[in-house]
Order: structure tokens, then C-alpha cells, then sequence
């Protein structure tokens, strides 16, 4: 009999946090807008999701954000549900390129204003994004090379060998950035001594591939790259523990609390801004145009750029 | 009053033992009178697709399950798949692409039940190996990259729809009523269930247990890769990382419907329940507009009052 009674409890506890949840975002009156995000639960997801959160607010309207997870076919049947449901507006944050092109078709079809964020979308359905909010990822990949290149200048040695950190296969953000920094580093002698690392984004998974290429190469070691802070943070960890901090030039993008208080200790030599709230805001903001019947650009880029520890003042940080 | 106290208990033991179906029906019951939206035709055939993809291979893990085993590894069966069916569709066509994706699913699958079935290795270690390295072989073959297609076939059976429904929720129409004629009708179908109800017994009693269980690695690698081929008429893409909840979504979907992990009892009928309940939730949690995050909270808490409903009603059983 308790077990039946905890049971019911249970159920109770299900159905009053379903009625609960969806009336804490509820807001009937105004126009609702309604995100399928991909990546919901990864470090860049949370502030570029509460700066949708925060503009939407502001402009008076009320927004749901959903978890994508990734998976194509999931969003598509969330936005679906969405449009049944009678939502005014929808942003889309794609979670790899190839699987676009039937969202972008489908959203399309909906006739509703819709914005894609962050990921860019498939080449052959570009053109039938009505605005692309994302940063020029290739760009962020070059200025992480021209970064590297004025710390060889600031200190020339007789080896420009560096460790590569990537984050995940086959995203674009991924690819892009490592197109760009292959471009301003392919015309000079830094040598990247490992082949393709991928950490997943993953702080822990960074740790492991940081030992391991200390275990390889340990002294020949001159720069130090990752893709973004929290796996700067993982390989920072490796290099602390085996007593090289502050024996490599250290680099990565990204504007989290680490990355400043690593950049402010003098430990990360720069950083290349992408910054997620100002991302997030962008893309409600032009949504809100286009819901206003106003001309948008089809391409909104996110502003990038270098990030020293004289300027950590002029950024946002989560 | 005499009468109605065993009716009382009728009726509490027939809502404990149907309980999947009750909440169920009482939660389509609550949705449609609190959203509109819920009810509409729209809406019924978004949950109906959305739950067909991964119901075709749940169907299949029901079966392993019922044999008393478990596998990992369908979510990288799934996500090669997609790999492999996407680019037979850009070289030597759908139809060829069908029957080499779920052909090479089956191998898979024929893999694991060998090393489970006739080298006795436990399936979790096999299915979790296999998991990562048919993953590994994934991005090696793609250079990690995801691939789509143009193929104008995939995309005509793509816009197949009778009444609204696509083509992807008639298969799994199909494949589940294979399924449990299979499992019901068939003297192989009763030997899966002895074999997972008591492994010694059933092999003492004549049955080839070890073909049994081969047989149902074998059609769950089939299934997965069929699905991955219903998904690449959805989304005519491929890459390795997709489907990876694919293997803990069937389990859960297996065991919310009222089949036992422990094996020997269940059905495909039973998990059609699951699959459908996991599918109404996420749409009526998206439609009560539950935030991403309370949504996982939420899946969490259903799952766990099930399994506690499953231990009570396997405990009223044992007491009577």
C-alpha cells in the first residue's frame, strides 16, 4: 500500500511539474516565439538561450526554448508541434550542416517569420534562410592564427610547434575555425604536431588529450590551441599537473569566466571573441523585424575578434 | 458491500497491471482538454511520425530483451546506417541502398549474438565494444563529416503519404505486427520467451537457446538499420552521431510498455504502448511550453514510476 501511494505521488509530482512548467512561460496575450535548440545543455547554449530569453522579454514577447539534442528529426517534429500549438515566430539553432535542408524547407513552409542561429545552415538552402545569425566561424579560426603568429613574434625561439585541441567532428564551428587558422598559419613555420584531436567540447576529454601529447612530446611542446574555454580549461589542468604552466603559449576562443581569469592572470596568451549574448539578442532582434514586415540582411554575423587582457572590460562573460 | 470489495480489488489490480495504458489514456484525456492544440489532426500525425522512426527498433530491442539480454550498440548500428544508407543513395541508389544498409545492420547484430549466444561473453561488454567501434568505423568511413542527398527517389518516397501519414509510420505498422505474430504465432517466437525466462531450463528442455539468441541480436541490428533508412527518407542525411539515445530510448520505451528486464515475459504490443507514451509526453511537454531542461526531469520521473509500478504488480503476482 505505501509502495501504491508512492506511486500516485509520483504521478501527482509528474503532472504538477508539466502544469507548473508550462505556465511559468506562458504568456498569453503576446506573441509567442518558440527556439529548437541543439545544443540546450552545452556551456554556450545556457547564455545564448537566457539572452533569447531576456530580449524576447523586452520586446514583449513570450518565448519556450526546447532541447534539440542534436537531433534533426527531433526538431523537426518540436517545431511542428510548435506551429500546431500556434506559435507567432521560431529560431532555429541547427545541430550539424547536412541535416538542414528538410527544416529549412519545412520552416519555410510554415509561412511563419523563423531566424536560423549559430549553425550555419547547408550551402544549398542558404539562400532560403531569411536571416542567418552567426559568427564568421572561419574568421575566429583566423584570428587565432594571427594571434599565434605575433606571440612568435613576441617570442621567437628555434621550434614554432603547437598542440591543437578541436572540438567536435563534423560540426561546422568544428571545420570552419580550423579552415581559418590553417589559412594564416599554412604560409608559415609553425608546425602543429598532432593530427586531428577532437575533445567534444569536452573539459575532461581535453585533460586526456593533454596528457598525452605532454607524454609524447613533452618539452618540444611550444603553443598550446583549443577551440573554446572549457577545454582550454581541461588541458590546462594536464599542463599544470605536469608542471609546465607558464612554459607554453597558451590559446584559445571564447569569453567564459575561466578564459578571463586566465587571460587577467597572464596564463592565456589571448582569446578570439564569439560572444553568445550578444548571439542570443541578435537573433530575436532581427526575428522581431521581420515579424515587423522590416528588411533584414540574410546574414547577420556575430562580431569576432581578439580578446587581450587590457580589453576584458569591453566583453561579456558567463 | 460484501460484493464490491473483491470488485475493489478487481478493479485496483486491473489498473496496477494496465497501468502504462491508464496513465496513458488519462494523460491524452488531461492534454485534450487542457491544449487545443493537442487534439488536432496536425498534431496526432507529428506524434504518430515522431514515433515511428525509433518504434521500429524498439520492436526488435522488446525481443532481446524478452531473451533475457540487452544491447547497446543499436544506437552506432543506427548511426552508421545513416552513413552507409546516404551515400548507397548517392552512388548506387535507393533501392540498393535499402538492402545493403539493412544487410549490413544484420551483420552487426549477427556479430553480437555470436560473441553473446556461442562465446558466452556478457552483452554488456560485447554491445558496448561494438557501440564504440562500429561508431569509431563511422567517422573514419565519413572523415567525421555528415553527408545528405539529393537522390529524387528518396525524396518521391519521401513525399509518399496516405491521408497525411508518411510511409515511415507503415512500416513500423508493418514491423511491429511482424513482430508480435512472430513472437505469438510462431514456435520460435515461445522459444525466445522460455530462453529468457530461464536459460538452463529451456536448453535442458530441447530448445536451441544459442540460435535463440543469436537470432535476436541478428534482427535488432536488421531493425536499427531500417530505421536508420526511415530516417534518411526524413531527413536525407547521414553521420555517426546520430540516434546515440536510440539504444536507452527502446530499453526505456521496452520497459515503460511492461516487458521485464530480467526476460521471459512482454511484448511488442506492450512496448507500441511505450513507444507512444514517451512520444505523447515529449509533444505535451513541448506544447505545455516545459522548458528543455525540465523536460528531461520530467521523462526521468515517468520512467522511474513505472519501473516502481512494474516491482509492485511483480510483487502482488508473487504474493497470490
Amino acid at each position: 500500500m505505501k509502495k501504491t501511494c508512492l506511486v500516485v505521488l509520483m504521478l501527482v509530482l509528474v503532472l504538477s511539474v508539466v502544469v507548473a512548467g508550462g505556465k511559468k512561460e506562458a504568456a498569453p496575450g503576446g506573441k509567442k516565439i518558440f527556439m529548437s535548440s541543439a545544443y540546450y545543455t552545452a556551456p554556450y547554449g545556457a547564455p545564448l538561450q537566457e539572452a533569447v530569453r531576456e530580449k524576447a522579454k523586452e520586446l514583449g514577447y513570450s518565448v519556450q526554448i526546447v532541447d534539440g539534442e542534436e537531433n534533426a528529426d527531433k526538431q523537426l517534429s518540436q517545431f511542428k508541434a510548435a506551429v500546431a500549438d500556434g506559435y507567432d515566430a521560431l529560431i532555429y539553432w541547427p545541430g550539424d550542416q547536412a541535416s538542414t535542408p528538410p527544416l529549412v524547407e519545412y520552416l519555410n513552409s510554415t509561412k511563419l517569420p523563423w531566424v536560423a542561429v549559430n549553425t550555419v545552415v547547408a550551402d544549398s538552402v542558404l539562400d532560403l534562410v531569411p536571416c542567418m545569425i552567426a559568427s564568421d566561424e572561419v574568421e575566429i579560426g583566423r584570428w587565432l592564427g594571427r594571434n599565434i603568429v605575433q606571440y612568435f613574434k613576441e617570442n621567437p625561439g628555434s621550434s614554432k610547434n603547437m598542440i591543437y585541441i578541436e572540438g567536435s567532428p563534423g560540426s561546422s564551428y568544428t571545420e570552419n575555425v580550423t579552415i581559418g587558422l590553417n589559412e594564416v598559419l599554412g604560409g608559415t613555420d609553425v608546425n602543429i604536431l598532432n593530427d586531428h584531436q577532437y575533445a567534444q567540447y569536452d573539459p575532461s576529454k581535453a585533460m586526456a588529450i593533454m596528457e598525452d601529447m605532454l607524454t609524447k612530446y613533452g618539452n618540444r611542446i611550444d603553443v598550446v590551441v583549443a577551440q573554446d574555454g572549457g577545454m582550454f580549461q581541461g588541458a590546462y589542468s594536464a599542463i599544470q599537473a605536469a608542471g609546465y604552466a607558464g612554459k607554453f603559449g597558451l590559446f584559445c576562443q571564447g569569453q567564459d569566466l575561466i578564459v578571463r581569469d586566465k587571460l587577467l592572470d597572464g596564463e592565456l596568451y589571448a582569446s578570439v571573441a564569439q560572444d553568445p549574448f550578444t548571439e542570443g539578442a541578435l537573433s530575436v532582434e532581427m526575428l522581431d523585424k521581420i515579424i515587423r514586415g522590416e528588411a533584414v540582411d540574410k546574414w547577420v554575423p556575430t562580431p569576432t575578434g581578439p580578446i587581450w587582457a587590457a580589453d576584458i572590460d569591453q566583453y561579456s562573460w558567463f | 458491500m460484501l460484493k464490491s470489495l473483491p470488485d475493489k480489488k478487481k478493479i485496483i489490480t486491473f489498473i496496477l497491471e494496465n497501468a502504462v495504458s491508464v496513465f496513458l489514456i488519462g494523460f491524452i484525456i488531461f492534454m485534450v482538454f487542457t491544449k487545443r492544440s493537442f487534439s488536432t489532426w496536425d498534431n496526432i500525425v507529428n506524434i504518430i511520425n515522431e514515433s515511428s522512426i525509433y518504434g521500429i527498433a524498439a520492436c526488435a530491442m522488446t525481443v532481446v530483451i524478452i531473451s533475457g539480454e540487452f544491447d547497446l550498440s543499436a544506437s552506432s548500428v543506427f548511426g552508421w546506417s545513416t552513413v552507409l544508407f546516404t551515400m548507397c543513395c548517392n552512388t548506387i541508389g535507393v533501392l540498393g541502398a535499402f538492402v545493403v544498409t539493412i544487410l549490413c545492420g544484420a551483420l552487426f547484430g549477427a556479430f553480437n549474438g555470436y560473441l553473446v549466444a556461442k562465446v558466452k561473453m556478457p552483452a554488456f561488454v560485447v554491445t558496448l565494444g561494438t557501440m564504440i567501434a562500429i561508431k569509431g568505423l563511422a567517422f573514419v568511413v565519413t572523415k567525421a563529416q555528415p553527408i545528405n542527398t539529393d537522390n529524387a527517389t528518396l525524396k518521391a518516397i519521401g513525399r509518399i503519404h496516405v491521408g497525411d501519414i508518411s510511409i515511415i509510420p507503415m512500416v513500423y505498422v508493418a514491423v511491429a505486427v511482424l513482430f508480435i505474430w512472430f513472437l505469438r504465432n510462431t514456435k520460435f517466437g515461445r522459444d525466445i520467451y522460455a530462453t529468457g525466462g530461464n536459460y538452463e531450463v529451456a536448453r535442458l528442455s530441447g530448445i536451441n537457446v544459442v540460435f535463440s539468441k543469436f537470432i535476436v541480436f541478428t534482427m535488432l541490428g536488421a531493425a536499427a538499420a531500417l530505421a536508420a533508412a526511415m530516417y534518411g527518407v526524413r531527413i536525407k542525411a547521414g553521420w555517426a552521431p546520430y540516434g546515440q539515445d536510440l539504444s536507452l530510448y527502446c530499453i526505456a520505451a521496452t520497459i515503460i510498455g511492461g516487458t521485464s528486464l530480467l526476460g521471459g515475459n512482454g511484448g511488442v504490443h506492450k512496448t507500441i504502448i511505450g513507444v507512444l507514451l514517451l512520444a505523447v509526453l515529449f509533444n505535451a511537454l513541448t506544447l505545455l511550453g516545459v522548458s528543455g531542461s525540465m523536460q528531461k526531469f520530467v521523462r526521468g520521473l515517468v520512467l522511474i514510476t513505472v519501473i516502481m509500478l512494474d516491482a509492485i504488480v511483480a510483487k502482488r503476482r508473487k504474493d497470490r
